[in-house]
C-alpha cells in the first residue's frame, strides 16, 4: 500500500520546467504591472505624505519659534514702555520740584527786593525830612535870633552864623533839639 | 592587495541596518572562506566524476581532481583567513 | 461561532471521507499537494467532479522529442533532457495565475484612491499601506540600507505579496498551494538570485564582481576557484527555495494526514480528535502563510543587502577608478 505512494512521492520534489517557465513569466509580468500601477503610486503617496508631515513639523517648529520670539519682543517692548513711563514720572516729579523751588526762590527774592526798596524809600524820605527839618530849623533859628537881637543885623552875616550854628548841630534830631535848646 | 578600512555603502553609516543584517554582513567573509574549503572538495569530486563519465577514465580523474580540489580549497581558505586577519 | 466550527469540521470530515474512500491515505495526501494536469472539485459525500484538463502544451526541442512513451505508470511525457519542453498548464499554474490576478485586483481596488488625499481610507487601503511600509522600512531599509534599499522595494513588495497570495490561496477550500511546488519556489528564488547578482554588479562594477568570483587567488587556481565561487552563489537561492517549499508543503501534509488518520485508524470517532486538530493546524497555516512570505522577502532583502555590501567592500581594494562610476547612481531608476 505504501510503496507505490512513496515512489510517487518523488513527484513532490520533481521540478517541472514548464512551471518554472510560467512562474517566471507570471512573476515578471506581475512585477512590472504592479510596479507601474501600484507600488509607484503607493510609494510616491507615502513619500509625499512623509515629506508633508516632516515639513509640517518643521514649519510648526519655525512658527512656534517665531511666536516665541514675537512674544519675547512684546515683553521687552512692554518692559521698555513701563521703564520709560517710570522714568518720565520721575522726571516730572523732579521738574515740578525744581519749578516749585524756583518759584519759591523767585518770590522770596522779590519780597526781599520789595523790602529793600521800601527801606531805601524810607531812608530817602527820612533824609529828605531831616533836610527839611534842618532848613526849617535854620529859618526858625534866624527868626528867633533876629527877634532876639532886635532886628539890626547884617542879614547875610547873621545867616552865616546861624548856618554855622546849625551845622554844629548833631545830625540826630533829638540832639539837634538839645543843641537848639542849648543855643537858645 | 591593499586593504583599507571598509567604507560603508553609499555614504550611509549603516546605523539603520537591522541586527540580522549587520551580523550577516560581518559573518559573510568567514562564511565565504569556509565555503572555499568545502566547495573546493565538492567541485573536485563532482568535476572529476563528471569528467570520468565523459572521458571514461575510470575513477582516476575523480581521485586526482578531488585531491586538487581539497588542496585548492584549503589554500583559498587560508588565503582568505590571512586577508581577514590582516584587516583587523 | 461554535455551530460554524462544527459545520466546518463535519464538512472537512466528509470531504476527507469522500476522497479517502480508496483507502490509500498517502496517495490521498499526495494527490492534494502534488501538481497535476487535471482539475477537479471535491464535493462532500459524493465523488469528485472532474473539470477536465487544459490541452497540454508540448514543445519538442528535437525532432519527435515529445512522443509519448509507455512506462509502468502509463503514458509519460519525456523530460527536458530528453528533448521535450512541457509547458502544460497545470493545477499549480492556474493557482499561481489566480493568485496573481487576485493580487493585482486587490491592489488596484485598494490603492486607486483619491490621490489628493495623502491618508488612506478604509481597512483595505490601510492594511495594504501598512504592509507596504513594513516591507519598505523593516525589510528593505533594515537589510539593504538607507541609500540602496529604496531601489529594491518594488521587487521585494512584489515578491512578498505574490508569495503571500499564493500561500493564502492554498488555504481556500478546493484550491492548491502553488508555493508548495519546488518549481515555483525555485523560480521565485531565481528571481531573487538575478536581482542579487545585479545588485552586486551595480555596487562593485562588473570588474569588481568578476574579481570577486575568482576568490582572490592566483590565476592558475581559477579553474577550480571559479566553479567553487559560482556554486557558492547558488547556496543562498537554494536555501530560499527549500525553505518556502518545505514549509508550505509540510503544513498541508500535516493537515491532510490528520484527516487521513480517520481512515488509517478506520473509525469515525477519530474525527472527533483529528478534525479539531486539523482545524488548529489550518489556523496555524494562515499564520505560516504570512510568516513564510515575510521570511522569503526578508531573506531576499538580506541577500541583496549582503551583495551590495560586498560590492562596496570590493571598492576598497584600491580600484579607485572603479569607484566613481559605480557610485554615480541616481535614485530615479528603480529595478
Amino acid at each position: 500500500m505504501f510503496l507505490p505512494s512513496v515512489l510517487a512521492a518523488s513527484n513532490l520534489v520533481k521540478v517541472q520546467p514548464g512551471l518554472i517557465f510560467w512562474t517566471l513569466i507570471t512573476f515578471v509580468i506581475v512585477a512590472i504591472v504592479l510596479k507601474m500601477k501600484a507600488w509607484g503610486p503607493i510609494l510616491s503617496l507615502v513619500e509625499e505624505r512623509e515629506k508633508q508631515i516632516a515639513s509640517s513639523i518643521e514649519s510648526a517648529k519655525r512658527e512656534r519659534a517665531e511666536a516665541e520670539k514675537l512674544l519675547a519682543d512684546q515683553k521687552t517692548a512692554i518692559a521698555e514702555a513701563r521703564r520709560e513711563a517710570a522714568e518720565m514720572m520721575r522726571r516730572n516729579t523732579q521738574e515740578m520740584e525744581k519749578f516749585r523751588e524756583e518759584l519759591m526762590a523767585k518770590s522770596r527774592k522779590e519780597a526781599e527786593e520789595l523790602k529793600l526798596s521800601a527801606r531805601r524809600e524810607i531812608d530817602e524820605q527820612k533824609a529828605k525830612a531831616i533836610a527839611e527839618v534842618r532848613s526849617m530849623a535854620v529859618d526858625l533859628a534866624m527868626e528867633v535870633a533876629g527877634k532876639l537881637i532886635s532886628e539890626r543885623m547884617d542879614d547875610s552875616k547873621q545867616r552865616a552864623l546861624a548856618e554855622q550854628f546849625v551845622q554844629g548841630l548833631p545830625l540826630n534830631g533829638t540832639s539837634a533839639t538839645g543843641a537848639v535848646r542849648r543855643t537858645a | 592587495m591593499e586593504v583599507k578600512e571598509p567604507r560603508k555603502p553609499g555614504g550611509s553609516d549603516g546605523s539603520e541596518l537591522g541586527e540580522t543584517a549587520r551580523q550577516m554582513r560581518a559573518a559573510q567573509p568567514y562564511v565565504s572562506a569556509v565555503w572555499k574549503l568545502v566547495g573546493g572538495a565538492v567541485v573536485g569530486v563532482l568535476g572529476g566524476y563528471w569528467l570520468d563519465g565523459w572521458l571514461g577514465t575510470g575513477p582516476w580523474l575523480m581521485v586526482v581532481l578531488s585531491l586538487v580540489g581539497i588542496c585548492v580549497g584549503f589554500y583559498g581558505f587560508l588565503h582568505e583567513m590571512a586577508r581577514l586577519g590582516k584587516r583587523k | 461561532m461554535r455551530k460554524a466550527m462544527v459545520l466546518f469540521a463535519s464538512l472537512f470530515a466528509a470531504t476527507a471521507w469522500a476522497a479517502g474512500s480508496e483507502d490509500d491515505v498517502p496517495g490521498y495526501i499526495l494527490h492534494h499537494v502534488v501538481d497535476s494536469p487535471s482539475f477537479e472539485i471535491e464535493v462532500p459525500l459524493s465523488a469528485p467532479i472532474h473539470l477536465g484538463e487544459i490541452p497540454p502544451i508540448h514543445i519538442p526541442l528535437k525532432a519527435d522529442g515529445c512522443a509519448l512513451r509507455m512506462t509502468d505508470h502509463g503514458q509519460e511525457v519525456p523530460g527536458l533532457t530528453e528533448g521535450c519542453l512541457d509547458l502544460s498548464i497545470t493545477k499549480h499554474t492556474v493557482m499561481m495565475w489566480l493568485a496573481a490576478l487576485l493580487l493585482m485586483a486587490t491592489l488596484f481596488i485598494w490603492s486607486n484612491r483619491d490621490k489628493t488625499k495623502l491618508v488612506p481610507r478604509g481597512a483595505g487601503a490601510n492594511l495594504i499601506e501598512m504592509l507596504v511600509l513594513f516591507v519598505r522600512d523593516e525589510l528593505a531599509i533594515k537589510n539593504i540600507g538607507k541609500e540602496e534599499g529604496p531601489r529594491y522595494v518594488p521587487y521585494l513588495l512584489t515578491a512578498f505579496f505574490f508569495v503571500l497570495f499564493m500561500n493564502l490561496l492554498g488555504l481556500v477550500p478546493w484550491m492548491a498551494t502553488a508555493t508548495g511546488n519546488l518549481a515555483v519556489t525555485a523560480s521565485l528564488a531565481l528571481c531573487t538570485f538575478v536581482i542579487t547578482q545585479a545588485a552586486g554588479i551595480r555596487a562593485a562594477g562588473l570588474g569588481g564582481y568578476l574579481k570577486h568570483l575568482t576568490g582572490g587567488v592566483a590565476p592558475w587556481l581559477w579553474p577550480i576557484m571559479i566553479p567553487v565561487e559560482v556554486l557558492g552563489l547558488f547556496t543562498k537561492p537554494f536555501a530560499l527555495t527549500m525553505r518556502l517549499f518545505a514549509n508550505m508543503l509540510a503544513g498541508h501534509i500535516v493537515l491532510f494526514f490528520l484527516l487521513g488518520l480517520i481512515f488509517i485508524l478506520g473509525h469515525p470517532a477519530v474525527a472527533l480528535v483529528s478534525v479539531p486538530f486539523a482545524f488548529a493546524i489550518y489556523l496555524l497555516e494562515l499564520f505560516v502563510a504570512f510568516v513564510q512570505a515575510y521570511v522569503f522577502t526578508m531573506l531576499s532583502a538580506l541577500f541583496i543587502g549582503m551583495s551590495v555590501a560586498m560590492g562596496h567592500h570590493h571598492d576598497d581594494h584600491g580600484h579607485e577608478s572603479e569607484v566613481g562610476p559605480s557610485h554615480d547612481h541616481g535614485k530615479a531608476h528603480h529595478v
